[in-house]
């Protein structure tokens, strides 16, 4: 599904990426680890497109994304799902507007609204909070709140970036549970992490980096180290 | 559709839910529309009233006795043919004395000094112009053509440093007032370009979040035009509003200036259609400045 062939990212001097070489297959649940300025998020930025390869080619389904017109990325960003560590919510909308207002973006009518986001609300556990204000929510409950946004469109690929950084012991465990939920109701899922304890927990594939931006492991039931 | 319906949605439940920003980017179109507004009225009033002058200002060509019918019809032909001759009248001894006779119906002794037996009064052609700085050049032409042996005097050998002078501060002040027109116009879009980027700077994490779920440019960028069109509307609204306002107090207080009859020159230049023109191009200037300078605004923050 997602391949990466020889892919470098360099700022200036820095590298933030060497030669990265890996594939992920479909329904896979992918964790990258390392410390910070191993380069995981800048992987996450080339799959959002946010950002463009030095050099080397990173497809998705065998089309370089980053050929992709500037007209398609919309679309192009619809089809993946993205949760970051500081949630990104907007503080002055509810939760269901806070889902609902990723799929007013399209061209969904507002019965599909109405009839949709209830059902990942549900998902996600949060129905009995539709009503409620970022603020009102715990930090695991508002990440809870990005995935529901993050899965709106049915992404075949969701991607954390450090989904549980802001996350006490328990609310992480939740958070974890319900990405694993997901992978198994058929999403791609590409966990990144820097937390040991998550990573030796659920035992899937590790790939592992260290600065600055070198892949050193890729195992398939892996642990941290 | 039902995107449309939410981009305008968007757009005007922001203009309502942004409050102060809502109150400073209106009051500042506002203020530069409403200068911009007055700025045009005076530069309209100061160009109308150079107008009345220059159209004040004629040239009398006083004739030699000796000058024969046919060579004054020569004459008047010719300078009917010049580039910026209005037009050229013939008034003869008689016609002279008759309007000196007008002139003075209330002073017996005037009257009596001359009589249509012995009348001192020259004939003349007079002639007048669309633009009064071209007579220099007229009478240089008439001193020097064939035409000098006829003519004894004009009424610009006299007057020719008052002319001119009246001439280069006409265009002084009617160009001065289009450089400020102009001026303000661009400080106003300037004024409203900052009010509308702090306003969208305010929301830049919005804009960043709608990028990453997938919203098209164009639906994060329209509802901010949609609010900058209704910064302009209400902007121009009340500029138009605080002019009118100010021409219906003002004109009560004013009498006549300088001799100038200036209530019924503000009357005059103020009809309706004037007012609509104002109208209309404060509406529309406000509704361009108000999108360019959301547009361009916006554009800043939807390169993710």
């Amino acid at each position: 599904m997602i391949k990466f062939k020889n892919v470098s990212k360099k700022y200036g001097n820095i590298v933030a990426l060497d030669r990265a070489s890996f594939e992920i297959l479909p329904e896979e649940f992918v964790t990258i680890v390392g410390e910070s300025g191993a380069g995981k998020s800048t992987i996450v930025r080339l799959l959002t497109t946010e950002e463009g390869p030095t050099s080397g080619i990173v497809t998705i389904n065998d089309r370089n994304i980053h050929e992709l017109k500037k007209r398609h990325l919309p679309y192009f960003r619809r089809q993946i799902g993205v949760v970051y560590q500081d949630f990104k919510l907007l503080d002055s909308k509810t939760v269901f507007e806070n889902v609902a207002f990723a799929m007013e973006t399209s061209e969904k009518t507002d019965e599909e609204i109405e009839r949709e986001v209830p059902k990942i609300l549900e998902l996600v556990g949060l129905s009995d909070k539709a009503e409620s204000f970022p603020r009102e929510l715990s930090g695991g409950e508002k990440q809870r709140v990005a995935i529901a946004r993050a899965l709106v469109f049915k992404p075949r690929l969701l991607i954390a970036d450090e989904p549980t950084g802001n996350l006490d012991d328990h609310n992480s465990q939740e958070i974890i549970g319900l990405l694993l939920k997901i992978n198994k109701l058929g999403t791609t899922v590409i966990l990144v992490t820097h937390e040991r304890s998550i990573v030796d927990r659920i035992r899937r594939r590790v790939i592992k980096m260290v600065k600055p931006g070198r892949i050193v492991k890729d195992s398939k039931r892996g642990k941290y180290t | 559709m039902s995107v449309y319906k939410r981009i305008v949605r968007s757009g005007l439940n922001s203009f309502r839910r942004n409050g102060w920003l809502t109150f400073v980017s209106i009051f500042a179109m506002t203020q530069a529309l409403f200068i911009g507004g007055l700025f045009v009225v005076l530069g309209t009033f100061v160009g109308q009233t150079i107008d009345t002058v220059n159209s004040k200002i004629d040239l009398a060509i006083y004739l030699e006795p000796a000058a024969e019918e046919q060579q004054i019809s020569d004459l008047q032909s010719e300078l009917e043919g010049e580039a910026n001759v209005v037009s050229v009248e013939y008034i003869s001894k008689n016609d002279a004395l008759e309007r000196y006779l007008a002139q003075n119906k209330n002073s017996e002794r005037l009257r009596q000094i001359i009589s249509a037996e012995d009348n001192p009064l020259p004939a003349s052609l007079e002639v007048k112009m669309d633009d009064p700085s071209y007579i220099d050049g007229l009478v240089t032409n008439l001193e020097n053509g064939a035409y000098r042996e006829i003519v004894a005097k004009t009424s610009f050998t006299d007057n020719r440093e008052v002319i001119n002078r009246l001439i280069a501060i006409s265009g002084f002040v009617s160009r001065f007032s289009l450089i400020l027109v102009v001026l303000f116009l661009l400080v106003s879009v300037l004024i409203i370009y900052n009010t509308v980027r702090v306003a969208i700077f305010a929301r830049r994490s919005e804009i960043e979040i709608m990028k990453l779920v997938g919203a098209t440019d164009w639906y994060v960028r329209t509802p901010f035009v949609i609010e900058g069109l209704i910064y302009g509307f209400f902007g121009a609204l009340l500029a138009f509003g605080i002019l009118l306002a100010g021409y219906l107090i003002l004109i009560p207080t004013t009498g006549s200036y300088l001799g100038l009859d200036v209530t019924g020159r503000l009357n005059e230049l103020f009809n309706l259609s004037f007012a609509l023109k104002l109208f209309f191009g404060e509406i529309i200037i406000g509704f361009l400045v108000g999108m360019a300078s959301s547009y361009l605004a916006a554009k800043k923050y939807l390169d993710i």
